[in-house]
Order: structure tokens, then C-alpha cells, then sequence
């Protein structure tokens, strides 16, 4: 559907594409490999990054690893190095993007001296672990975002389309909420923050996903809210299921970093609602921005 | 509401989307009420908050013996209702009302109702003398 301005050029691009299938191969890697570089600069880039690397929970770190592959593998199906017809090649494709997002990690981290040869190998093995995981996620996105097709919801029943549509979402608050959700600036705001300040923060999220949903409802690009849908309709099947999802993926993310530990349900919950601001404008814009 | 909602919705050409799936109305009513709840607590708390100032107070966990001296684990805990930054704990050992050895560290933060777990480096055995673990400041963050 996006594609329909530019398809002439789009066509001549995908015919010499296709001639030759290696540089085909290459193309996307160099896609993957520029993805994983956009969204994994910022986060090489972080001190805490480094630091969690080696001091982080190992049973946190592995289940991050672990959690990563179903979702590079759905996301690939939405979102791919090339269309992908079956399972087996979403599978090899979250291969790729892992294999890839840990190559650039290592290259970047050992270019900055942050990863010598005079560490250990747990916390060099660490780093190059905490990384792999943004900068995987972002060589599968490479695709979508440097290949100019997007990532779409997929077309089946009512409620796979909805099911990957909130995927989407959940996306989206990664893409925005894995970048700032290990700076100690997180937990800073959120001491710095009252009970009302949250309540605010939490009207102000809320509010702007909504705009957000009906940017894409104007944009018309969206079966799920075709024109006429009621305010509220959208409003409780995407804003709030959105915000929510948000706001788990915080709270995840939150716990992944060991800034929950021995910490009292208060300031939990603030933090969460913090972290959960940049997550929820990038759930609700997953769809223009994935 | 449902019928009303799907009626108001107009057809599309083999769509098969005119009319929500229950599950998105689940979902969303869970959501609705995840989200109401939470702002309810917070409003809750936000409403009986009284201005309380940081109630610090250090707990000693375990005294170990390490390659060159002696390790004090503490937990430092803040019962009030207000962050603690740069919360500065003081680990003093005195024999007879007078002190041998003193060991500080600095804490980042202590939130409200929580905990903070960090250790004190000695040369002598605090288990031998008295030992005296105690908050000494902290800033508003």
C-alpha cells in the first residue's frame, strides 16, 4: 500500500535485485547490518549498558536472550529481510539478525575499547550479550526502515490481525523504551516525581497514543479502525490495550535492568509509569514509524 | 453497544474486519481496569501522602573474612516516605569508647520503602570490637 507512489523504481530495484541473488544477499545483510547500527548506536553508546553487562542477573540475561528469539522470529513474518513464505525461513532469518547484532556488537564495543582482550570472558561475553539483543531487534527492522517497505499487520482473521497488531505495538514500545530504560535517568526522574506527577504522566501518555491511533485512523491505512469507528471503540481496543502493553514492557524492562530489587511498589510503580512515556509513544506510532 | 458499534462500521470490500473480535473487547476491558487500578493506587497514595522526609536506618547482614581484611555486608533500609540520594553510610570499630578503624561509602539512591545493599571494608575484625554502622547525611534528589 505505501509502496504504491514509488513503484516504478521499487520495480527496477527488485528486477536488478533479482538477477543476482548475492547481491540480493549482500544488500540485506548491509540493510541488517545499518539497522542494527540505528538502533543499537544509542545503547552501545550508554555507560549502563557496559556496566549491566557484567553485573546484571545471569538468569535475567539468559531469559532476555532467550525471549529475543521468538521475537525476532515474529517479527521477521511481519517484518523481514524478504518475504517469507514459512516458518522455517522466519526461523533462519532471527538467526541472521542474532548473528548479525552480535558481530556489530562486538565490532562497535571493541572499536570504543569498551571490550578488551584483558576481561573476562563473562563480562566481555556479557556486554557483547546485553547489546546483541537491541542491535539484533534493529537489524531485522533494517529492512523495513532503510528497504522503504514497512512492517504491516498481518492479513489473516479478525484476530490474528489484532493479535499482530498489538505485536506491533509491543514493538514499537521496545523500539522507543529499550533505549532510555537502562540510564540511570529513569529512576532519577521517578524520585523526583510525586503520586500526581505520575497521575499527569500517565493522562499525558494516554492522551497521546490517542492522537497517535487516530493519526492512523485518518491515514486511513488501517482495516481495524475503518472510518466511522466510534471514539471510544478505538480508544479501548488499541489506546488502553496499547498503554497496557506499554507499561508491562516497562515493567519488564525495568526488572531486566535489576531496578526493581528490594525497591518499595511505589517507586516501582512511578518508574514504570516514566519509562512507560517513551514506550507508549513508541507503541502508538509503531505503525507510522515501524 | 457491540451490534451498535459494528453496525456504525461500514462494510469493506472482503475485508472481513467490519466487526471487533470479542477477544480485542477483552482485551481491552482488562486493560481498562490494569490501567484504572493503577492510577487508583497512585491517587491512593499520592492523597494520604504526608510530607515525610527519608527514615534511614543500616542494618549489618553478615560479617566475612576476605583476602586482606575483614568485609561488613549491610543493608541499608528507608522507612520514610521520601528518597534518600547520595545516602553516605558510616562503619565505625571501637575498642573501649574509642575508635580504631572508620569505613564510609556512598549510596546513590534509597527509595521509599526500600532497601540498599552494599559493604564496608575493614583491616581489623569487627566481630572482636564493637561495630557501629550508621547513616551520616543524604541530599533531596
Amino acid at each position: 500500500m505505501q509502496k504504491a507512489g514509488n513503484r516504478p523504481a521499487g520495480q527496477e530495484i527488485e528486477k536488478r535485485v533479482r538477477q543476482s541473488p548475492r547481491r540480493k544477499l549482500l544488500i540485506g545483510l548491509g540493510r541488517g547490518f545499518g539497522g542494527a547500527l540505528i538502533f543499537g548506536l544509542p545503547l552501545l553508546m550508554t555507560m549502563e549498558m557496559w556496566s549491566l553487562g557484567f553485573y546484571m542477573d545471569r538468569f535475567r540475561l539468559a531469559l532476555l536472550l532467550f525471549l529475543n528469539m521468538p521475537l525476532l522470529t515474529l517479527l521477521s513474518y511481519h517484518a523481514g529481510f524478504e518475504e517469507t513464505t514459512c516458518w522455517h525461513d522466519d526461523l533462519r532469518d532471527m538467526v541472521v539478525a542474532y548473528a548479525i547484532g552480535i558481530v556489530a556488537s562486538v565490532i562497535v564495543l571493541a572499536v570504543f575499547g569498551v571490550v578488551t582482550l584483558a576481561m573476562s570472558a563473562d563480562e566481555i561475553i556479557g556486554k557483547v550479550a546485553l547489546q546483541s539483543v537491541p542491535a539484533s531487534i534493529g537489524a531485522l527492522l533494517g529492512r523495513s526502515q532503510l528497504g522503504g517497505s514497512k512492517a504491516e499487520a498481518s492479513q489473516g482473521s479478525e484476530r490474528v490481525n489484532y493479535a499482530s497488531e498489538m505485536f506491533l505495538m509491543a514493538v514499537g514500545a521496545l523500539f522507543l523504551g529499550l533505549n532510555v530504560a537502562p540510564t540511570e535517568e529513569m529512576v532519577l526522574i521517578s524520585h523526583k516525581m510525586t503520586g500526581w506527577h505520575a497521575v499527569a504522566l500517565i493522562a499525558l501518555s494516554i492522551f497521546l497514543m490517542h492522537a497517535f491511533v487516530y493519526a492512523v485512523e485518518f491515514a486511513g491505512s488501517d482495516p481495524s479502525l475503518p472510518p466511522g469507528t466510534p471514539w471510544w471503540s478505538a480508544f479501548l481496543r488499541f489506546t488502553i490495550t496499547g498503554y497496557s502493553i506499554a507499561l508491562l514492557i516497562s515493567l519488564y524492562a525495568l526488572w531486566t535492568f535489576g531496578r526493581t530489587d528490594d525497591v518499595g511498589l511505589m517507586p516501582v510503580l512511578i518508574s514504570m509509569v516514566v519509562l512507560g512515556f517513551p514506550a507508549a509513544i513508541g507503541a502508538a506510532a509503531a505503525r507510522l514509524i515501524l | 453497544m457491540k451490534n451498535r458499534a459494528a453496525r456504525q462500521t461500514p462494510k469493506r470490500h472482503g475485508g472481513g474486519n467490519e466487526k471487533p473480535h470479542t477477544l480485542e473487547w477483552v482485551a481491552g476491558g482488562l486493560s481498562a481496569v490494569v490501567v484504572l487500578a493503577l492510577v487508583g493506587f497512585i491517587l491512593y497514595q499520592a492523597i494520604n501522602a504526608t510530607a515525610t522526609k527519608p527514615n534511614l536506618r543500616v542494618l549489618v547482614e553478615q560479617v566475612e573474612v576476605t583476602d586482606n581484611g575483614y568485609r561488613v555486608n549491610f543493608r541499608a533500609v528507608n522507612r520514610g516516605g521520601a528518597t534518600a540520594a547520595g545516602v553516605e553510610i558510616e562503619g565505625r570499630i571501637e575498642h573501649d569508647g574509642e575508635t580504631i578503624e572508620t569505613s564510609r561509602v556512598t549510596l546513590d539512591y534509597i527509595p521509599p520503602h526500600s532497601g540498599q545493599q552494599g559493604g564496608l571494608l575493614f583491616s581489623q575484625d569487627p566481630k572482636r570490637y564493637r561495630l557501629r554502622l550508621a547513616a551520616k547525611g543524604y541530599t533531596d534528589p
